[in-house]
């Protein structure tokens, strides 16, 4: 059974975890990534939501073609905070886009609703599911396999890049949403960038949400308690790079200037102007940007401010 | 007639507008020519241009050093064998220090760029530039100038003739002209609606540029949007500060640039400007199939023959013909 599940969902937190343990239960499921052919364009009209989601939903159009089921949770909150409203309606957006551009109805789509916190979440949430996908194949079809496609993004191992004893005073600290971090089309190659000139990237995401969440909870007198996780992240992310261990600088990646990013980008650019002792920081809101020549530019000037910033 | 040869440092900044290019005294830093013309959108063809004015200089200076910058640095250094190659955020920043030791804050507004540059203690902390909207930009101007039927470089004293500035929208060109075209059917004076819009590209700068970061003074004008005698009153009235015009501002990032070249220690790189001068150059592009980012790499031909490649992200082809890696060199501090 081939269960398509898009490369763009396995930087989520826990779906590794779900993928894992829905694998365990069903053995013979084939998990389709990235789709061989073309990803049909959404409908979306430009501007009408983030670069991120709609490269998601292209995704998923392409895999509908190349998988038996598509698996898209439904994923309300994570570790006890709110997701994006787009994660939650991700099926519905794939289904009324297939539909609509008339694509064939054959695969269908298994939704859970995902809210996890801890590995016992996740087992019940995997038998649900597998429950979901056994009946959409029928019965006796769950160990229908073959070797063609294999997973082609590997989720980051928590702490895989932050090992304690690391030294990461010259390296740049990227924070952002982790289907960011991990997608070049989406953060218009920025890691590579850094790479290419000789700098090592640090991601937000090699650090365990307990810990982000914990630093971030120091902001949680606001009138409103930063109930996104993807906020959450950020804003802990930021702290823990100002406060814990400081890099050479930290480069905040936005997809667009919507919802809690646009509050976050403010609220953090705020926080920064107050330490006196906080490394260089940029935001970069990727969606803002269609040449890529724009980026050198802004990554080069950054890398200048931080070699000024580390002579004095 | 002299026939001793003067060397001098070079800079070069290739804008989408303005091509600048600025020649330094080796001897002592002193400014010993500079250029500002349109790019037209030939860059190569703007870099001819430049190279033909220093040809042309008596006696013919020997070029000791020199440094590129703006949107199509890279290929000005491919054809003069520049240096560095630097971006436009470090060389406005290197050109205002220069002018204005203890500048903090540095606004340049240029063609399609503007920016503003955070500087503490003459190195920059911080800076913001404009991103798919050119609203706040030089070429705001250029187009409601041109739509008003006059020309950019009289905005200037116009503006200043009026005391009553017309509200225009600066948020978008569109909004702008329907604004102009409004005040103009009702009799608005002219002068009242440059005026306008000078204010209102100020207000946009400020809005869409700046976001919030802290413009402190001395602050420092660059870019050609300085020569602007209505903008700098704008910017006086809307932040309370003076704003020091430039003496260089319609060339910053090519003082920038030269100035750079003078700090570059080791290795030097042999000068190639002159030759292009009797060699057939042109430059062609191909969409490269390696992957799905489908680069539209530009391949640059002298004499037929091709040279260079650029604009591919992953360098599978500028890797192949370019010159050495400008990391040979060391920035003298």
């Amino acid at each position: 059974m081939r269960v398509g599940l898009p490369s763009e969902l396995l930087s989520v937190a826990w779906m590794p975890e779900l993928k894992e343990a829905i694998s365990r239960i069903m053995p013979g499921i084939v998990w389709v990534h990235a789709a061989q052919g073309k990803a049909p364009r959404p409908l979306f009209l430009e501007g009408d939501v983030c670069y991120p989601l709609k490269t998601m939903v292209g995704s998923c159009l392409a895999l509908l073609a190349e998988a038996d089921t598509l698996l898209l949770p439904r994923i309300v909150g994570l570790d006890g905070f709110l997701m994006c409203p787009n994660f939650r309606g991700l099926p519905d957006i794939v289904a009324l886009n297939a539909r609509t551009i008339g694509l064939p109805a054959a695969t269908a789509i298994v939704s859970v609703v995902m809210e996890v916190a801890d590995d016992r979440h996740i087992k019940i949430l995997a038998e649900t599911a597998a429950q979901g996908l056994r009946e959409q194949c029928g019965p006796g079809n769950t160990t229908v396999c073959s070797d063609g496609n294999t997973c082609t993004a590997t989720p980051p191992a928590a702490d895989a890049g932050m090992a304690r004893d690391r030294d990461i005073s010259r390296s740049i600290a990227l924070i952002g949403h982790p289907y960011l971090l991990a997608d070049g089309r989406l953060n218009n190659g920025i890691p590579d960038l850094l790479r290419a000139s000789g700098v090592d990237g640090i991601l937000c995401t090699d650090l365990p949400f307990a810990v982000l969440d914990l630093l971030a909870r120091e902001y949680d007198y606001y009138a409103k308690k930063l109930y996104f996780r993807s906020a959450r992240e950020a804003l802990g992310a930021f702290l823990y790079f100002t406060r814990v261990r400081q890099p050479a600088g930290i480069i905040h990646l936005v997809p667009f200037n919507c919802g809690v990013d646009a509050l976050l980008r403010i609220e953090i650019e705020s926080l920064h102007k107050k330490m006196p002792h906080a490394p260089p920081y940029m935001v970069i809101v990727c969606d803002e940007h269609t040449q890529h020549d724009h980026v050198v530019t802004r990554i080069e000037a950054f890398l200048d401010i931080v070699n000024e910033h580390r002579k004095i | 007639m002299s026939t001793e040869k003067s060397e001098i440092y070079l800079g070069i900044d290739v804008g989408s507008v303005s091509t600048k290019m600025v020649a330094l005294s080796a001897a002592n830093l002193d400014m010993v020519d500079s250029l500002y013309i349109r790019t037209h959108g030939d860059s190569l063809g703007s870099i001819q241009t430049v190279m033909h004015r220093l040809a042309e200089m008596e006696p013919r200076p020997k070029v000791k050093a020199s440094a590129t910058t703006g949107s199509g640095r890279t290929l000005a250094a491919r054809l003069i064998n520049a240096v560095m190659v630097k971006n436009e955020i470090t060389t406005h920043t290197l050109a205002a220090v220069k002018i204005q030791p203890d500048v903090r804050t540095i606004v340049e507004i240029g063609g399609q760029d503007s920016k503003i540059i955070i500087v503490r203690d003459g190195r920059p902390v911080d800076f913001a530039m404009n991103t798919v909207c050119a609203a706040g930009t030089g070429s705001f101007l250029d187009q409601q100038a041109s739509r008003l039927g006059i020309q950019v470089e009289d905005m200037s004293e116009l503006a200043l003739a009026s005391d009553n500035p017309a509200p225009i929208s600066g948020r978008c060109t569109v909004f702008a002209e329907t604004d102009m075209i409004h005040k103009q059917q009702i009799g608005i004076p002219m002068s009242d609606i440059v005026s306008g819009l000078c204010r209102s590209l100020v207000r946009n700068y400020l809005a869409s540029v700046c976001r919030g970061k802290p413009i402190i003074p001395p602050v420092v004008f660059q870019g050609g949007v300085a020569a602007n005698k209505g903008i700098v009153r704008e910017f006086k009235q809307q932040t309370g500060f003076d704003f020091t015009v430039s003496p260089y501002y319609g060339v910053a990032g090519a003082y920038g640039a030269a100035l750079l070249a003078s700090m570059v220690q080791g290795e030097q790189r042999e000068f190639t400007g002159y030759e292009m001068l009797g060699r057939d150059h042109r430059i062609d592009s191909f969409a490269c199939g390696g992957c799905e980012e489908a680069c539209t790499v530009l391949r640059l031909y002298r004499n037929g023959e091709a040279i260079s490649f650029w604009n591919d992200r992953c360098g599978k082809y500028s890797g192949q013909l370019s010159p050495p890696p400008a990391n040979k060199t060391q920035q003298r501090t």
